[in-house]
């Protein structure tokens, strides 16, 4: 009997949320809030998986690099997108005397966190005749844009076993087109004030095991100072002045690596490792949405910032909800006293200047993101309970609950049985409109600058681009996309609650 | 003497509401907080006398219980104590930038009115056709889309590309001297945010505005003037309009709070010299005399309009009047 009874009551149900389903399915507005919603939270789940960096990734590109896809446009048709390579040399010139081997580095020994390498090489003398000797690696690569931002080259580099010999590595950028050219990028005598090509061959210290890093990028002072006055730059001496000079067409580019040995005697010896070497361009394009100040991926910014400002608005609403509808049913169902006090206190607390005095709490309990979360709970659940009180006070009366009392149900069975389930759909639609209204207050607190710094919030994307110049220097894909994700996201649920409000509340049923 | 008695009930639960938010608010600022203001004032290079001399300065050597009594003299005499920030009494800075804000609340908030109430005026008495859709879809998109959006988008376009407006302060500096010149300079320094602030708050005034009427126009005694052959905009503004007047009138004044704490974000994105920026400023500062007061006034501002929409509900609605009267 009792399992029957339930049987017929789960039926009941489904059929219910069948009819409702049914009757959601025709409101347009309610379809796109919940298409919205979704996609949203697919976006959250898979984050790890779709973002294309790691959100704290610097560097990726030049900062402020345009959306890869506004090379649509034929203005910015040949602008250099990033590419990072290894530099995969060959042998050009190699010379009897001196061993050139490919080995691949285990990074172990190396005591790299991370390499990629497909080819570091291992150049060894071992005794010959005391000229001068010199061997030349190159790598060609094709550069099909106009004049780069930034370039960088790296690669790790060793000498060990050195007896009797000076050495020299060099590295050199070549143009091969109409008026082929040659610059000097970096060689291992440099020393900064000695512009002119500093080939002495030294012996004086080695490194020992160690790898030294080498960076040379064109937006380093010391990187530009050697690369100025070989493009016969004096002044006005930026990395895009000196890399339209370097790089004004598009055709053939090689790096050229020389290392060049200088034995005292015959017995001389000396083994030098190249290792890691690899060539950036930072592009001026980059992405779905671009780059900001700190060269990072908007896109990826974004992806993470949904599960932030998701959860905000779930936790906050859900909590705020279950207080609001808490106390708005003790108070209308209990009365006297008790309700007295919660109202007098509901209105004590709508007379607070909410927003000033989160931003107060927020700033001296500290910036923390699950601090705000509570203290938006905390303030937002007033007006919740003041309609949920209302609405019991009616239903108290009504004639279905008077029967139920009549025929001796208790007071806790009326509540569950009764008030319950008619004030659900009524806190229903109210959390689906307190969830905009968390992610909003959550957005404009750390878009003021009031934000948990370890979060990367939504509202802190836009925080960043107001205080990092993206007004003057109109990158407009780093103030909107996040402002747009924002809208987009409280539209999908304020869309929800509207379509609930217009399926629930039967006055506004009546009109077509 | 019905509307008296109710006034003074209503006028002694605000005061006593605002004693308990003064209360409250000693309390967090005062006795909870972890924040030392003294060490945000001073440097690293500042001598353990000169903080004590800081310290003595701002009395906060006093013990709590006599620094209570001096906050609330400081609030209810409307001094405030000295802000730590700009280091002139609180009040000065007040009256500085006060009437900045309410210059700019008061205009979005007249311009919002006119049009919202007018465009919600229209859509309800051409309910289902396209001028409706469109108002309703303005409410729900002003609704649903912050307010900074548009303001952010507005200073984009119009402050940093094409460069049409000026961007922040209320003038330029040194402002104009001569009195016409200065009212167009403060105009064209004032038009963004106004606008701005109007066409983000129209749209929920329309919405409003509009079922409120279309509530109105499906009762019987609309029925009855169309009946008598009675125009149409006389019966929205005689038997509309006028009923639905005392609840327009309530969410004026209940809204007034929202508008004050929303010009927060309008202020900080226009840098706009008002209370809402300077709040900003001073939180950030821990300038906590500055903020005791902003909050002070705030709770003010809350209440004065509770008790505001509460009065004129009173006033404007005959079946609430009469009540009274018995």
């Amino acid at each position: 009997m009792g399992s029957s009874m339930r049987r017929i009551k789960l039926k009941i149900m489904l059929s219910r949320i069948k009819g409702f389903w049914e009757e959601y399915r025709r409101n347009r507005i309610g379809i796109v809030g919940l298409a919205i919603i979704l996609f949203f939270i697919i976006t959250a789940f898979l984050a790890p998986v779709i973002s294309p960096y790691n959100p704290t990734d610097k560097g990726l590109a030049v900062p402020l690099a345009l959306p890869l896809w506004m090379k649509m446009f034929p203005k910015n048709q040949d602008l250099p997108s990033t590419q990072i390579s290894e530099i995969d040399f060959t042998i050009a010139e190699s010379n009897d005397y001196i061993d050139v081997e490919f080995t691949n580095y285990d990074p172990e020994i190396c005591g790299f966190l991370e390499t990629t390498t497909i080819r570091d090489w291992k150049v060894k003398y071992n005794g010959g005749p005391t000229d001068p000797l010199e061997i030349k690696l190159i790598w060609n690569f094709n550069y099909p844009y106009q004049s780069p931002p930034i370039i960088r080259q790296s690669f790790r580099w060793r000498v060990v076993d050195i007896r009797n010999i000076g050495y020299n590595i060099e590295l050199s950028l070549v143009r091969w087109g109409n008026e082929p050219a040659e610059y000097s990028l970096w060689d291992s005598n440099f020393k900064k004030g000695t512009p002119e090509k500093s080939l002495k061959y030294k012996e004086d210290y080695i490194y020992g095991d160690w790898p030294r890093l080498v960076k040379i990028s064109t937006d380093y002072e010391e990187s530009l100072s050697r690369i100025a006055p070989q493009v016969g730059l004096k002044e006005g001496i930026t990395s895009k002045s000196v890399l339209k000079e370097m790089f004004p067409e598009k055709g053939e580019y090689g790096l050229i690596m020389y290392v060049r040995l200088n034995p005292k005697s015959t017995n001389a010896s000396c083994e030098i490792d190249i290792i890691d070497p690899e060539y950036v361009l930072l592009g001026s394009a980059h992405g779905i949405l671009g780059t900001n100040h700190e060269g990072a991926d908007i896109l990826s910014r974004l992806i993470y910032g949904v599960k932030v400002s998701l959860s905000i608005g779930l936790i906050v609403a859900v909590i705020s909800v279950v207080i609001g509808t808490f106390i708005g049913v003790v108070s209308g169902y209990v009365g006297g006293f008790v309700d007295e006090v919660n109202m007098r206190l509901v209105d004590l607390l709508l007379c607070l200047p909410i927003f000033p005095l989160l931003l107060a709490l927020v700033l001296m309990f500290g910036r923390d993101l699950y601090l705000i979360m509570f203290l938006l709970a905390l303030l937002s659940w007033m007006g919740l309970s003041r309609t949920v009180r209302s609405q019991v006070l009616s239903l108290r009366e009504m004639a279905f609950v008077e029967s139920a009392i009549a025929s001796g149900a208790t007071k806790g069975y009326i509540l569950v049985k009764h008030i319950i389930p008619n004030i659900t759909p009524l806190v229903f639609t109210s959390m689906m409109l307190s969830i905009p209204g968390a992610i909003l207050s959550e957005s404009s607190l750390s878009f003021l600058g009031f934000g948990d710094p370890k979060v990367m919030s939504w509202g802190r994307i836009i925080n960043n681009a107001m205080n990092f110049g993206a007004f003057p220097r109109g990158a407009w894909w780093w103030i909107f996309s996040p402002a747009v994700a924002i809208m987009l996201l409280s539209a999908g649920f304020v869309f929800v609650s509207h379509a609930l409000d217009q399926i629930i509340n039967p006055r506004l049923r009546q009109r077509k | 003497m019905g509307l008296g008695r109710y006034m003074a009930r209503r006028f002694l639960i605000a005061f006593t509401t605002l004693f308990v938010i003064v209360n409250v608010q000693f309390f967090i600022f005062q006795v909870v907080n972890p924040v030392d203001p003294v060490r945000l004032m001073i440097g690293p290079g500042f001598t353990p006398e000169t903080r004590q001399m800081l310290i003595v300065l701002y009395g906060l050597d006093k013990p709590l219980f006599e620094r209570y009594f001096i906050y609330i003299k400081n609030l209810y005499t409307f001094t405030f104590g000295i802000s730590f920030l700009s280091r002139r009494p609180v009040i000065v800075d007040i009256l500085s930038y006060l009437p900045n804000t309410l210059y700019l609340l008061g205009l979005a908030m007249i311009f919002r009115l006119l049009f919202g109430i007018i465009s919600g005026l229209t859509a309800a008495s051409k309910r289902g056709k396209r001028w409706d859709v469109t108002i309703v879809s303005i409410g729900l998109i002003s609704w649903a889309m912050p307010a900074f959006i548009l303001q952010l988008l507005f200073r984009f376009v119009f402050c940093s590309q094409l460069k049409w407006f000026p961007f922040g302060m209320m003038t330029s500096y040194p402002p104009p001297t001569a009195p016409l010149e200065y009212l167009k300079d403060l105009l064209y320094h004032t038009a963004l945010p106004v606008t701005t602030m109007v066409a983000m708050g129209f749209g929920s005034w329309a919405f409003y505005t509009r079922n409120l009427l279309v509530g109105v126009l499906t009762e019987d005694y609309v029925l009855t003037a169309r009946a008598k052959g009675i125009k149409e905009r006389i019966i929205v503004w005689k038997h509309g309009f006028r009923v639905i007047l005392p609840p327009i009138v309530t969410m004026i004044f209940l809204g007034l709070p929202g508008l004050i704490t929303g010009a927060i974000i309008t202020e900080y994105i226009f840098t706009w010299p008002g209370l809402g920026w300077w709040l900003v400023h001073s939180t950030m500062n821990a300038d906590y005399p500055s903020v005791q007061a902003m909050f002070f006034i705030y709770s003010i501002l809350m209440l004065l309009s509770n008790f505001l929409a509460d009065l004129t509900y009173g006033y404007l609605d005959p079946r609430i009047r009469v009540g009274m009267r018995r």
